[in-house]
């Protein structure tokens, strides 16, 4: 039954949440790995994290409703981010959906409790949106497969301890039925990593080389030959677990604008007062969207949130900078220094850069890009969500 | 929070659905498009809804009504929308009588509500007046000789016309004017009438009395009742143009199998599905948390503004020069989008409303 309000039960998780939160979230270094991952071990140990996950792999067991709760108590709260958010996000629901009852035992836990960090490795300098064009191989070798190649803009790859792969098992094959999904450890002899500077000077993501490295044929995940569909399983999640997660960004970015605003000694005008309403309304809109749409953002609606979010994000980005006035085209005072950072948490992350709005402005111009890029999700809509034809 | 329909509501839609697939396809609708056709039509598909107690819907059920609330009422707007229904749904089972409920005497109550919850009578209210735009605090503080009230719908099939008259400070008086003179207002949007209604004071009668405030709830009410049939107006042009885009071919394929065709339509989609959230919110909203209802209340109308009007556009942009011809449907809902977009407090009204409640202004 519709209803805004929280269930009796709702309402206990929600105070008891509430709570921990603030009697929990202090004494945290946004730039320091160890540190985020100290915060990531305690949010789970209290029961916060994995909330839908099943309870047999470390989960929770609870349903959608406790981790919309989450969402917004998390926002009101401002927590720190979560640093192994690929794994949180991308690799374990993945694994939940497709992986076999021994990958689910033995990576699940590890991923909630931050002791094993993940990213993912899918896109390649020549297999972007067109992924099915990925090149690195894999090669047959007994009871392992040895991979040869080069993935490109994966996130948290400086600190991963493991990377959720796309690979190329069968070149002969029709170019989508010869890709197969695996578990690779980044500390295996020929896995290198290098940094990506971002427009923003920081390098949350890098390039990560393969040469020859050897991965024992249990880590593979589903049949040999049928990544393709692991990845589109993975897409799904990833970005209907990023639209869900995006709604406490949103949150937090409006009602940082909000506080932008009303500290400032300069009011805004009368035009300036709508943007800022016109955001509220479109933010409001799109995070309850995300809610209203839940049991389906598994199914190709998350593309609907994605691209909303990413746009609305920016526009956001766009109206704090301004609000900045002239002081919008000057860097912050006390901001980066030129050299590229590698903060494992991210763009949330640091001060004061990391926290002004001409960093929010410039990261966000990744936003329409990252997780599939608004152009081709606009397809997705269009063809798998409205049922147009295909070319 | 939980935006879950119950079997009730799905029922509901589903059957509001085949209803008016029965008997408002579009041959009849199209008999508005000539105003004394217009009538014949709008008051035949009356008597039929009436019989389905949809002007009572929101009537408590001990005035006669089904005692259902704003988000039953929003489920059932979004399919007269995509309908384009007659306005006299909305003015007589919504705005008057969400009037005569929170400001009418008891006698008042009796009188009019299971009257209006039947269908036996069809009501509407004059709120605005000429240059108050629509804003409560610049209704006359007392009504001259003669009270005016623009923007009032249906009041040529109406059968009482009710007005809200500023009787000084942050007081309204609810009456009936009697023998009104009605002057129909030519609007954009031919489906839904408007008109301008002059009652000398004398012919005013008292039958209850409010706030501004009372007065403004009564609109938001309305407001997301209008919201919800705009944004079923804009799920039905959807629907339209994707079967519009998937048969019609061009250079040998269907031109929704191009991108520049399916990345609007797929912002169409965008737009439907923000757009629905904020009515479905709003009308959650005003059966729970009425504190709230303006702030809600606004951004259904801001979402759904924003939803119809982009949705109507593109839509006869997709569908080429067939979308531009007076024979194709889509005018007819980019008018009453356009025409919805003003009414009850344009964009820039309603973002007005938002700014000051978060206090930037």
């Amino acid at each position: 039954m519709p209803r805004l309000q929280d269930s009796p039960p709702e309402a206990e998780f929600r105070a008891r949440l509430r709570a921990w939160l603030q009697d929990n979230t202090t004494g945290i270094t946004p730039n320091d790995t160890d540190s985020l991952k100290d915060w990531q071990r305690r949010l789970y140990e209290a029961g916060w994290l994995g909330l839908t996950w099943p309870a047999e792999y470390g989960g929770q067991g609870l349903g959608f409703r406790e981790q919309a709760i989450f969402n917004e108590e998390a926002a009101r709260a401002k927590i720190p981010p979560t640093v192994n958010n690929i794994g949180l996000m991308i690799a374990g629901p993945a694994l939940i959906a497709v992986g076999s009852d021994e990958h689910k035992r033995r990576y699940l836990k590890p991923i909630l409790t931050a002791e094993e960090i993940w990213c993912q490795g899918f896109s390649e300098p020549n297999a972007g949106s067109d992924l099915a064009a990925l090149q690195t191989r894999a090669v047959d070798d007994g009871d392992h497969y040895v991979v040869t190649g080069q993935k490109i803009w994966t996130s948290n790859s400086l600190i991963a301890d493991y990377v959720w792969l796309l690979v190329r098992t069968d070149p002969d094959a029709p170019r989508h039925k010869g890709i197969t999904a695996l578990i690779v450890d980044m500390h295996s002899p020929g896995v290198t990593v290098k940094p990506l500077r971002q427009i923003t000077g920081e390098a949350e993501f890098g390039e990560i080389f393969f040469d020859e490295v050897r991965v024992p044929k249990r880590n593979r995940v589903g049949a040999e030959n049928d990544g393709w569909l692991v990845g589109m399983k993975t897409f799904t999640r990833e970005r209907a677990n990023i639209s869900v997660s995006l709604s406490v960004r949103l949150q937090q970015q409006f009602d940082r604008l909000l506080d932008s605003v009303r500290s400032s000694d300069v009011p805004l005008d009368a035009e300036q007062a709508r943007q800022v309403a016109g955001a509220y309304v479109d933010s409001q809109c799109l995070n309850l969207t995300c809610e209203r749409l839940a049991d389906r953002l598994f199914g190709f609606e998350s593309s609907v949130v994605k691209v909303a979010w990413a746009e609305m994000n920016q526009r956001l980005q766009r109206i704090g900078l301004s609000t900045l006035g002239p002081d919008g085209g000057l860097l912050p005072q006390g901001s980066f220094d030129g050299a590229a950072s590698t903060s494992a948490a991210g763009w949330q992350a640091g001060e004061p850069f990391e926290r002004s709005w001409q960093f929010g402005y410039l990261r966000s111009r990744g936003n329409t890009i990252e997780g599939g890029t608004s152009e081709i999700l606009r397809t997705v809509i269009a063809e798998r969500v409205l049922g147009l034809p295909r070319k | 929070m939980d935006f879950q329909l119950t079997d009730e509501q799905i029922l509901l839609r589903d059957s509001a659905r085949d209803f008016l697939r029965q008997e408002w396809p579009v041959p009849e609708l199209r008999r508005m498009l000539d105003a004394a056709e217009g009538q014949a039509a709008s008051a035949a598909l009356w008597r039929k809804m009436a019989n389905l107690g949809w002007a009572g819907l929101l009537v408590p059920e001990d005035d006669g009504g089904l005692g259902l609330g704003m988000f039953d009422l929003a489920v059932l707007m979004e399919e007269a929308g995509a309908f384009l229904i007659p306005g006299t749904l909305h003015a007589s089972g919504l705005l008057a009588a969400a009037a005569l409920e929170a400001m009418g005497t008891d006698a008042a109550r009796q009188e009019y509500l299971p009257a209006i919850a039947e269908g036996e009578i069809k009501a509407t209210l004059g709120v605005y007046e000429p240059g108050s735009g629509w804003t409560p605090m610049l209704l006359a503080p007392r009504p001259g000789a003669t009270a005016t009230k623009s923007f009032v719908p249906c009041p040529a099939e109406a059968d009482v016309i009710l007005f809200l008259n500023r009787s000084g400070g942050n007081s309204v008086e609810l009456s009936v004017a009697r023998e009104p003179q009605i002057e129909i207002l030519a609007s954009i949007d031919v489906t839904r009438a408007l008109g301008e209604v002059r009652c000398p004071a004398q012919r005013l009668e008292a039958i209850g009395s409010g706030t501004i405030a009372d007065l403004q709830a009564t609109i938001d009410r309305a407001t997301i009742g209008l919201s919800a049939e705009m944004v079923g107006g804009a799920a039905r042009v959807l629907k339209m143009t994707v079967e519009y885009v998937k048969s019609r071919k061009q250079f040998g394929r269907a031109i929704g199998s191009f991108q520049a065709v399916q990345h609007k339509a797929a912002d169409m989609l965008i737009e439907v599905e923000k757009g629905r959230t904020g009515v479905y919110y709003a009308a959650a909203v005003a059966d729970e948390m009425p504190e709230e209802l303006g702030r809600a209340a606004s951004i259904a109308k801001a979402a759904a503004n924003r939803a119809f009007t982009q949705v109507a556009e593109t839509g006869i942009q997709l569908h080429g020069g067939l979308g531009f011809t007076w024979e194709q449907d889509l005018h007819l809902y980019l008018k009453r989008a356009k025409a919805c977009e003003v009414t009850y407090g344009d964009t820039a009204w309603h973002l007005d409303r938002i700014a000051h409640g978060l206090g930037l202004s």
